[in-house]
């Protein structure tokens, strides 16, 4: 499934901004919702619809009627990744939709910008970010129109490509040369081990992270021990 | 502590850090500085790589943090491991220190389930805010923000 966000045209495939519809949003995380709405592709009858107690269900339900699954990151049908319904006000606006199943498409102008404008500045963004372009890329959304901007899409990659933010916190480590020395003398020993270590003690060891951790909770230490994945 | 010519204050904080890829056989020394990963509540070694466009986290490290379930943005980065699909991921990396004030850096890393490597500090992302300035002397490594 990753696959497919690497193409941005397909995860705006999904997203037509529709008619206002009950006071929805339009844009955002919701269309790509909605676009399954407007195509009638998902209609919760009767059954279905006192089974729908939350938004898992309702995922559930609509994977199941179009023959796609829930993914931790959302609905995959037709091996397009939505996102995942998160409002009320949409799950109320799905169980009554059975009962006025007729939706329009809104004008066609907001479409047309949207793919006219959005996706050509995504892709442009994508590639700078795969040429390892960082400059190149935090320029384009000084430049972006407010339109462009205020799509989730674009928002969500800008986050990304901000620049670090730096604060400094009142809190500091013990020194570490006891388990330096460790390393140097000891480690060979360990290869493909995680170990903790205190001083010039090894409090603990294990194949996996997870496991190191686990071990590490069942003990008191006088600090936190300093962890190393010997090679 | 560092201080410029004019009297203000290049760092604000110090670590010694190690200088060898423990149980590998690389032949050169290298820069590993402790850092905390936010969460994970233990404090890691990572190499530092001003010439890495991304930092990367270990994968067991980034599982640990939820980060290869994430939505970032996908990305192929080339390293002498090889190339490597992954996500980058925003999350929040201490520095820590030994003296002075440990930095909490909001930065962008590279993740990926098939990272085979370590974790590495990298420029972009996370350095590109930060004053830093290496004493091989006594293995220091010195470091303030820039804002």
């Amino acid at each position: 499934m990753v696959a497919n966000t690497f193409d941005p045209s397909k995860q705006l495939a999904g997203q037509r901004p529709l008619a206002p519809l009950s006071g929805a949003p339009a844009t955002g995380l919701f269309s790509a919702g909605w676009g399954l709405l407007t195509k009638r592709q998902f209609l919760p009858s009767d059954a279905d619809e006192r089974t729908i107690t939350s938004i898992e269900a309702l995922h559930a339900l609509a994977a199941r009627q179009h023959g796609g699954f829930v993914s931790q990151r959302g609905l995959i049908i037709d091996d397009i990744e939505l996102p995942k319904f998160t409002s009320d006000e949409l799950l109320r606006t799905l169980l009554t939709l059975r009962k006025e199943p007729v939706m329009v498409l809104a004008k066609t102008v907001e479409p047309q910008a949207l793919e006219r404008d959005v996706l050509p500045f995504l892709m442009a963004v994508r590639r700078c970010i795969e040429a390892e372009q960082l400059s190149a890329a935090r320029g384009m959304f000084e430049v972006a129109s407010a339109q462009v901007l205020n799509n989730p899409l674009v928002a969500r990659l800008r986050s990304l490509v901000a620049p670090p933010v730096v604060r400094r916190v009142e809190k500091q480590d013990v020194d570490r040369n006891l388990e330096y020395e460790w390393l140097r003398t000891e480690s060979h020993k360990y290869r493909g081990q995680w170990v903790a270590l205190q001083g010039e003690h090894l409090v603990a060891m294990a194949p996996t992270l997870r496991e190191l951790r686990e071990n590490l909770w069942t003990l008191t230490l006088i600090h936190a021990p300093l962890i190393h994945r010997i090679e | 502590m560092l201080v410029r010519q004019n009297g203000t204050s290049f760092c604000t904080g110090r670590s010694r850090f190690n200088d060898r890829a423990e149980g590998s056989d690389a032949p050169t020394a290298k820069i590993f500085v402790k850092i905390e990963p936010h969460s994970l509540g233990l404090r890691i070694l990572a190499q530092l790589d001003t010439g890495a466009t991304w930092s990367i986290l270990n994968t067991e490290v980034a599982r640990e943090l939820s980060l290869l379930n994430g939505e970032g943005q996908p990305v192929k980065i080339s390293t002498r491991l090889g190339d490597f699909r992954g996500r980058l991921e925003r999350t929040q990396i201490d520095i820590i220190a030994d003296d002075g004030a440990t930095l909490n850096i909001q930065a962008t890393v590279f993740v990926s389930p098939d990272w085979p490597g370590d974790s590495f500090i990298g420029y972009g992302g996370l350095l590109e805010r930060v004053q830093f300035a290496v004493d091989p002397s006594d293995n220091s490594f010195y470091f303030g923000s820039m804002q």
